[in-house]
């Protein structure tokens, strides 16, 4: 049998076989944008150490939606090209790629073409094969099948003799979806929101006795028992880049502990919570006075704190607690308040910003072990006198709103008889200059904690004349439902509030920067 | 839920040594893959035949070849030839399409192995390579007599 080429012109290239493998691998086409691309190819060529692309679900927080992203993941990749795959959109929650700096959308798009994966190969045939096909003659005219045979092999013989390469190429898989990504910009309200959802507060008790809150002095809880949220568990179900998470963290002040309930042998799991501002305004006071002690000025040096001064200041406040709960939290609420209102300066051209390298204020590197003589020694904290200055101010009419909002039976308008409620902006002024080194005090003024509150503090003057912080009670404007309320649900509710107001208070300092 | 991280392999383990790349040079990959797109389906023997014969598992079935006629070596990474590509199929049938280049490249995913996985046992997806170009074939089959 002669097969005659129909083309009269050599070929300047040479016919490359196509062959199909079966049993298809699993393999999933993903676009990549521009930006994506770049960190793709960066990576491939230098990989860092650390992990930096990551798919996350965005998914609430209901336990019947937990694994809906997981399971759409699953799916994708389970029956290979041959397992038809839901659309993401719909009840399901959006899947999103996460980077360092950047978010998308993951959406699934359904190829009407037959898009194959093909791969280099030896194209070999075998004997068998062959004989396998000539089997399959039997479906129709015998003669003719194996005529067709035969001609294919001639064809891929003749093929392959006339290639100067071996080899050929062979479908891998099939593709009928390909994920196509949306840019998505980050919401830091949202983001924010996140964070304080997920991470609990911390309560402890000398935190909740307090002269205005007698009635709940016997109340107080810890919430750092098998509650604990792990510092991936907010990376992982936030959609967001991880940078921007990070930073969130740290506007917050979250801060990590050891798990109390760890067994000894194991490594000690960090957990991470959130302050309450009586808390930190505590931490700071002591951090102000185990300055003095050490004999620490913050504001020489151009406001740089040294490591040498750092260490000492650190050793100070951990050496005054008894405890080793009292040691751990002494000393990471101390670093979470440095980390919030301090910047690393660079030495040597390293900008700690960018560098993969962990910094002291990487909120892993917080226990005690972990912080090596020469990265203490080496570091430098600069502090930020208005910021420092603003923050502080915060977290005290943080700490009075709170004071408010706990105390039952509470009106929207304190009348003078109240004398304990009202709160006069002078000696507002006057406490919170007491809680600054005296050239960062200078400029105290209303203005920056009340326009970084939402919660309706607001300055207003009293029947002489006097300035004075009104709070809006959170149950102002429902005061007759307010004696429906069971006790349990409105202290869930004013708890609630309260999260949100010192949640959103914490995101004007960034705006104005 | 846990993330799922997404891992960049050293691409060049991929590629079989022992078996160059016998496309031409702009459809190249490090790990050796490449797009083929077809408007249609490829009608192949039955799927079941991978079962009947386990020792040749995975089985490879012939389907036939890809020419470049146009191509120039002087315009190897453009030019006239990514206009005409020709894929026969069978002895009877031939699809002309060309090589495009993708508007957005892209990633070949794959679920990492268990075993590469860490002792966290976290899953991972892995990108296996990164494709830039295409073979579309979007016009009518071609009858061919040979």
């Amino acid at each position: 049998m002669s097969t005659a080429s129909s083309s009269s012109q050599p070929l300047t290239f040479p016919p490359v076989p196509v062959s199909s493998t079966l049993a298809h691998q699993s393999l999933r086409l993903l676009e990549l944008p521009p930006e994506l691309l770049d960190e793709v190819e960066t990576q491939i060529k230098n990989p860092s150490k650390r992990r930096k692309l990551w798919l996350k679900s965005s998914v609430d927080i209901a336990p019947s939606t937990l694994a809906q992203g997981q399971r759409l993941l699953q799916k994708g990749f389970s029956g290979g090209g041959t397992t038809s795959v839901r659309d993401a959109e719909g009840k399901e929650g959006f899947l999103h790629l996460c980077t360092d700096d950047k978010i998308w959308a993951v959406k699934q798009v359904s190829t009407s073409n037959s898009v194959y994966i093909t791969q280099t190969s030896d194209s070999s045939h075998g004997p068998r094969a062959n004989d396998k096909g000539r089997d399959e003659g039997g479906d129709g005219d015998t003669s003719m099948a194996g005529v067709d045979e035969d001609g294919d092999e001639a064809t891929l013989a003749k093929a392959a003799g006339s290639s100067t390469r071996g080899g050929g190429i062979t479908t891998r898989a099939q593709v009928r979806n390909v994920l196509e990504l949306i840019k998505v910009e980050p919401d830091e309200r949202e983001i924010e929101r996140r964070v304080h959802e997920l991470t609990p507060l911390y309560h402890d008790v000398d935190d909740d006795v307090d002269p205005l809150d007698r009635s709940r002095m016997g109340s107080g809880t810890r919430s750092n028992g098998a509650e604990g949220v792990s510092p991936r568990n907010v990376l992982d179900n936030i959609p967001a880049p991880t940078r921007l998470i990070r930073d969130v963290m740290r506007k917050s002040c979250v801060f990590q502990l050891p798990q109390p309930t760890a067994p000894k042998g194991e490594e000690d799991k960090k957990m991470v919570y959130l302050p309450t501002p009586t808390l930190l305004l505590r931490r700071w006071k002591d951090f102000l006075q185990q300055c003095t002690i050490s004999g620490v000025k913050l504001e020489k040096n151009d406001h740089v704190l040294r490591g040498n001064s750092l260490r000492a200041v650190l050793d100070g406040l951990v050496e005054t607690e008894e405890s080793d709960v009292g040691r751990a939290l002494a000393l990471n609420v101390t670093l979470a308040i440095l980390r919030r209102l301090t910047d690393e300066v660079a030495d040597d051209g390293r900008d700690p910003h960018t560098c993969d390298d962990p910094s002291l204020l990487d909120m892993d590197l917080s226990s005690p072990d972990s912080i090596s003589e020469d990265q203490l020694v080496n570091t430098k904290l600069k502090f930020n006198p208005s910021l420092s200055r603003d923050v502080v101010g915060q977290w005290l009419l943080s700490s009075y709103a709170r004071k408010r909002s706990l105390v039952p039976n509470s009106s929207a308008d304190p009348s003078p008889a109240q004398g304990g409620l009202v709160l006069r902006v002078d000696e507002f002024i006057s406490e919170w200059r007491h809680l600054l080194p005296d050239s960062w005090a200078m400029n105290c003024d209303m203005a920056g904690p009340v326009s970084a509150s939402v919660d309706g503090v607001s300055v207003a003057r009293d029947d002489q004349g006097v300035q004075v912080l009104r709070f809006a009670s959170p149950s102002s404007g429902v005061a007759g439902s307010l004696a429906k309320d069971a006790q349990a649900q409105s202290q869930s509710q004013k708890k609630r509030k309260w999260h949100e107001k010192f949640g959103a208070q914490r995101t004007a300092p960034a705006v104005k920067r | 839920m846990p993330a799922v991280e997404l891992r960049t392999t050293v691409l060049s383990q991929e590629t079989n040594g022992t078996s160059p790349n016998p496309l031409p040079s702009l459809l190249h990959t490090p790990a050796g893959l490449a797009i083929m797109e077809i408007q249609g389906k490829i009608h192949g023997p039955p799927q079941d035949l991978a079962t009947e014969d386990p020792e040749q598992s995975p089985a490879v079935h012939p389907i036939g070849r890809l020419e470049f006629p146009l191509y120039n070596p002087q315009e190897a990474n453009e030019g006239k030839w990514m206009k005409k590509v020709y894929l026969y199929v069978g002895r009877h049938q031939r699809l002309t399409g060309e090589v495009k280049k993708l508007a957005k490249p892209m990633a070949v995913l794959r679920k990492v192995d268990e075993n590469d996985l860490g002792s966290e046992g976290e899953e991972a997806l892995e990108i296996v390579d990164v494709v830039k170009f295409r073979l579309l074939f979007s016009a009518r089959p071609e009858p061919v007599g040979e």
